[in-house]
């Protein structure tokens, strides 16, 4: 990495570190506004609608397979379990539409016996899929699927994915089990504003801190003095963005601890069983991983974009004037992934729409892996070609020296 | 005399944008802010640039620090070219302004070692030179104190005491007490006499007579960016006193301009 990016990248983190205010508004700031955003939204929707205690949902179930039965018939979990078959299957649906029943569960016949031997690795057929139809308008309706989906994931993790759920169909082919008619508050509040408000979150950190040290190296003429060095520029730049990362990632974890306290939070009231279940139950380590991996590539572009805009501008002023507006682009995109949800790979070539839609995916367990590593890749490489732009603006006297 | 710095004709253009044309009244969309400017300097001299505001001194120095590029011409420093050695120029020269800050949270300690380190200057020689550094500054019992808390002169010694971190074989020096203060302008005039005594090579520019008197050894005039006489001082003067004839010569090179 070169003696000049430690140096660099040490002084940067230094300075940061003792600008106590600069801190709290990166790091610490981002992680409490989440907490207490999603705290407020959570109420709101249990003000909205609310689940009678003593409720008992209904679960109507195709071919279901004795090993999730069991898993599904603890009393506290308060599932009235309904043998259906195939025929029955439209008239069910009719009925959660309707929002007279709560959830219509489908297994492929023999799912037991077919998960016993399957082998993802050397199948020839794709892993039998598990169709979960709900309606996401009906509280009581989406409170089921998200019980029976968090204990059917956990299921899943633990067989390593050899089965999947609401794969797309020949009669769905959209992927859509969701027989609400409009968007329900939760769903919009799980898969919207979590995924906005965590990238929103690490980009406002980013913004607390690098117009300040870019531009404001500039303003107060240490980068001149940086440049009369024989150090190299790419190091200088690299050690610069290098350093402000570490901030930003800080306050991506500050956003992810945030997140997590707020998912647990809002779990609503569902018996013994589920009320220890959080964050790390509804995610397994994979999908943390996968969480962890897009904060640190979307920190990274977002430093390395701010700092071309800072290198740009002449005072922390115009730097703050020009990143500012970026706020609402990077909402916006960070909003489209609970808005439009699709897995086509188009949409992972578009900078923070992918991520957003890849938070989304995280959330609702319809994880594209394609789509996820092309996200995460994309956010690499454009952070680091923004690097570069950083070092050979570094050389162009036109931006230090006019 | 060993020449320690050779001038050719070196050259600045600027583009300027429309606006810009019309406030310098210019009717070409280029600008020459040096124009073939050349000079020599030899080891161990002080080389004054003197010229009005806007005469292309910064221009020509941060040229010679390679901090913007030449338009045209070439200089060398210490044997180096500007243009193809740009990092070994580097090397050999401290490049001094009051434009150029050191970070205020940090302290000449950490500066000290932190500017080292960029230039790659090994820890244990580095730790003799600004103890060296340090002692001849009087920096010894503020070298922890933050830049931004040390008083205007201790601040312009520890700007000096690591503008010269590698030893430099050149300093050049852009207006050296452009907006200091007497206490501090005199701090800075101690450190280029001291450099002038030790046998270093100075280029500072400025427009004040009495500096030049006091330290340069040649000096050269430069009006619009034209290098209009360049000689040693008494040279230069004759009977008469520096001031007296720079304006003898800017009165005349101003009245055939226009
Ligand atoms: N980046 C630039 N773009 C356009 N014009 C410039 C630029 N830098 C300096 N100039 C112009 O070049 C001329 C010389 O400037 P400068 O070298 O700063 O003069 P001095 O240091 O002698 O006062 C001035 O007219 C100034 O306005
Ligand atoms: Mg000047």
């Amino acid at each position: 990495m070169g003696n000049v990016t430690l140096a660099v990248m040490k002084k940067e983190i230094t300075r940061i570190f003792n600008d106590r205010k600069l801190l709290f508004a990166a790091v610490i700031l981002p992680g409490i506004l989440i907490f207490a955003v999603m705290q407020l939204t959570g109420m709101m929707t249990q003000m909205i609608g609310g689940i009678d205690d003593d409720h008992i949902y209904e679960i109507h179930a195709v071919n279901m397979p004795a090993s999730i039965r069991a898993m599904l018939s603890a009393d506290e979990l308060q599932l009235n379990i309904i043998p259906a078959t195939l025929a029955d299957a439209p008239r069910i649906r009719q009925d959660i539409a309707d929002q007279n029943t709560d959830l219509l569960l489908i297994f492929p016949p023999d799912f037991d016996e077919i998960v016993a031997t399957f082998d993802p690795a050397t199948a020839a057929v794709p892993a039998p899929n598990i169709e979960i139809w709900g309606n996401s308008v009906r509280n009581e309706s989406a409170e089921a699927r998200h019980i029976v989906q968090t204990m059917i994931n956990a299921y899943h993790h633990s067989l390593t994915h050899r089965f999947s759920i609401n794969l797309p169909t020949a009669e769905v082919p959209d992927g859509n089990f969701d027989l609400a008619t409009a968007g329900d508050i939760m769903a919009l509040l799980l898969g919207v504003m979590l995924p906005m408000m965590f990238i929103l979150f690490i980009f406002t950190g980013s913004q607390a801190l690098v117009p300040e040290s870019v531009a404001g190296e500039k303003e107060r003429g240490t980068l001149g003095t940086l440049l009369v060095t024989t150090a190299s520029r790419k190091q200088m730049a690299l050690g610069k963005v290098l350093g402000l990362l570490f901030f930003s990632l800080l306050s991506a974890l500050g956003s992810f601890v945030g997140l997590m306290f707020s998912m647990d939070g809002m779990m609503p009231d569902t018996g013994d069983l589920l009320d220890n279940t959080g964050f790390m139950d509804i995610f397994s380590a994979m999908d943390i991983a996968l969480i962890f991996l897009i904060a640190v590539s979307l920190s990274f572009f977002f430093v390395a974009l701010l700092a071309v805009m800072s290198t740009y501008s002449k005072t922390v002023k115009e730097a703050n004037a020009v990143t500012t507006p970026l706020t609402m682009v990077i909402m916006l995109g960070a909003m489209g992934g609970g808005l439009i949800s699709s897995n086509s790979i188009a949409f992972a070539l578009i900078p923070i729409f992918n991520s957003s839609i890849n938070l989304t995916a995280i959330i609702n367990a319809e994880l594209n892996t394609l789509h996820v590593m092309i996200t995460i890749g994309l956010n690499f490489v454009l952070a680091i070609v923004l690097t570069g732009v950083v070092a050979a603006m570094f050389s162009s006297e036109k931006i230090v020296f006019d | 005399m060993k020449e320690i710095l050779d001038v050719r004709n070196l050259t600045k253009k600027f583009k300027l944008t429309k606006k810009q044309q019309e406030s310098k009244n210019i009717k070409t969309p280029y600008f020459a802010a040096v124009d073939h400017v050349s000079f020599k300097s030899y080891e161990g001299e002080v080389f004054g640039l003197l010229g009005p505001n806007g005469a292309g001194k910064t221009t020509t120095m941060r040229m010679l620090a390679t901090l913007i590029n030449a338009s045209e011409g070439d200089a060398l420093v210490n044997g180096h070219s500007i243009i193809a050695a740009p990092l070994e120029v580097r090397r050999n020269i401290g490049f001094l302004t009051n434009e150029l800050k050191l970070d205020e949270f940090f302290t000449p300690n950490f500066h000290f070692d932190f500017f080292a380190n960029l230039r790659g200057i090994p820890a244990d020689i580095a730790a003799r030179r600004k103890e060296d550094l340090f002692a001849r500054f009087g920096l010894g019992p503020y070298a922890d104190v933050r830049i931004g808390k040390l008083s205007q002169g201790n601040k312009q010694k520890a700007s000096l005491a690591i503008s010269i971190v590698h030893d430099p074989a050149i300093v050049i020096f852009d207006e050296p007490t452009n907006g200091l203060d007497v206490v501090t302008a005199k701090v800075v005039m101690d450190f280029l006499l001291e450099l002038k005594k030790s046998g270093k090579s100075v280029i500072l520019s400025t427009h004040i007579f009495g500096l030049l008197e006091n330290l340069c050894d040649r000096v050269g005039i430069i009006i619009n960016g034209k290098m209009v006489a360049c000689d040693t001082v008494p040279n230069l003067a004759g009977e008469n006193s520096l001031e007296a004839m720079f304006f003898d010569i800017y009165n005349k090179t101003t009245k055939e301009a226009v």
